[in-house]
């Protein structure tokens, strides 16, 4: 999705705002707003990629104006509906629908590997490598209407592998339920120069994590 | 500059509302705003791409917040600071500082009809030479400037066919920013949607873009 957080390159939103002794939660609300997440993530009605992509759904005004806590919250709402937790009445409301059972919550230390696997992406499976470190590859020119991890500005660039981190998940798919589609994935490193320009620094560079199904040989 | 108004190619805006019968403004205001825009663009103080981009300049959330004119109003509060027409002071309390002469406006009402009828054509009448004819395979630049310009981040890196050239127009790219009109050529460049989108999108599909002289080298 060509959306609003799609942000690398673009000019205009002001400076980085350094907090010092920046702490994990700024409001209470916000530790709830997290736990909430975990929670309610006990019930394995969708994965941290379907979580992304429901924030990369917000309004783009919305996006902007909110805070981090603010998206994940928005998010989550926009999940428990789409996955049938709870109805878009029933948030509006505060208030159960009539007839409601009461649901026993699924956090228990039972659910610990599906809340790791949740937050762990790496898999340990045999899946063969299309790319080596050295290669020059070119990053595909998709511009898919759902979740993807390559940036806009990467597109159609030509760069070279500089290590293979092993076996992941695909978030492409797993963020729509598709599967998790298992793959290698690179360190990509791209010069400024190609990704912006001969105005550029010359000894620039950047480094993308890159799956196997972004990549081409270049 | 990569901003928040270089919107081609971008999902997530929503659908177009298309307003049937639309009226020219929605509200009384508007009319004003668009009057006051002419009134102090006479004043000779800016251009319009330095106009457009000003509008550039709005922080992105309130960017995508506020309407067509609100943005006219926001821009030309900054123009009439930078200007010096205006101090930030004065626009604030809405009362002239003490001691400002009262000014004679740039533009009488008798000029009106004629400015609006000739409008503020962008073309210039002085000889460039054309670097590409029609029919020519070209590349864009790829230059992600921090100023204003016209070339949509979408066709940067991009291979199209010149279709036609449209003469010779003021630069932007300069011009918005006080740095002269560098009179050049501008063609109609067509692209594939494939060239600019990838193998998904529909084979027969083109994008017609203007491009100045400037923004392209022989493909």
């Amino acid at each position: 999705m060509n959306g609003i957080h799609d942000m690398g390159g673009m000019h205009g939103m002001g400076p980085v705002q350094h907090e010092k002794n920046e702490p994990v939660f700024h409001a209470p609300w916000e530790s709830r707003v997290y736990t909430m997440h975990i929670a309610l993530g006990a019930w394995r009605k969708w994965n941290i990629d379907a979580a992304r992509h429901a924030r990369e759904l917000i309004p783009p005004a919305e996006y902007l104006r909110m805070t981090y806590y603010e998206k994940w919250f928005a998010g989550l709402l926009d999940l428990l509906v789409k996955r049938a937790l709870v109805t878009s009445a029933e948030i509006e409301s505060g208030t159960p629908a009539a007839g409601t059972v009461k649901a026993t919550p699924p956090l228990t230390a039972a659910i610990r590997e599906h809340l790791l696997s949740y937050i762990n992406a790496s898999r340990n499976v045999l899946v063969a490598p299309r790319f080596q470190a050295g290669q020059r590859v070119r990053a595909r020119n998709i511009n898919p209407i759902g979740h993807t991890r390559l940036p806009r500005y990467a597109r159609g660039k030509t760069g070279t592998v500089e290590r293979d981190h092993g076996v992941f998940v695909f978030p492409d798919t797993n963020a729509h339920f598709l599967g998790e589609k298992p793959q290698h994935v690179y360190s990509v490193r791209f010069s400024s120069r190609e990704l912006w320009g001969e105005q550029a620094a010359p000894r620039d560079s950047v480094y993308l994590d890159m799956w196997d199904d972004y990549l081409e040989p270049a | 500059m990569n901003g928040i108004h270089d919107m081609g190619g971008m999902h997530g805006m929503g659908a177009i509302q298309h307003e049937k019968n639309e009226p020219v403004f929605h509200e009384q205001w508007e009319g004003r705003a668009f009057g006051l825009s002419f009134a102090m663009d006479s004043f000779d103080k800016w251009t319009l791409d330095a106009f457009r981009h000003q509008i550039e300049l709005i922080p992105p959330a309130e960017y995508l917040r506020i309407r067509y004119y609100e943005k006219w109003i926001a821009a030309y509060i900054e123009l009439m600071i930078k200007g010096g027409l205006v101090s930030r002071a004065e626009v604030e309390s809405g009362i002239p500082a003490q001691g400002s002469p009262r000014m004679k406006p740039a533009l009488p009402a008798a000029q009106v009809p004629a400015m609006i009828a000739s409008g503020a054509p962008a073309s210039r009448n002085v000889p460039a030479s054309p670097h590409f004819q029609a029919g020519q395979r070209v590349r864009t630049r790829n230059i992600n400037p921090v100023g204003h310009t016209r070339l949509p981040r979408y066709a940067r890196g991009k291979t199209g066919t010149v279709e036609r050239d449209h003469g010779v127009f003021v630069f932007p790219d300069t011009n918005a920013h006080f740095l002269g009109e560098k009179p050049q050529h501008v063609y109609s460049v067509r692209f594939t949607a494939r060239e600019l989108w990838g193998e998904q999108v529909a084979p027969r599909d083109s994008v017609y873009l203007d491009m100045w002289d400037d923004y392209l080298e022989p493909a």
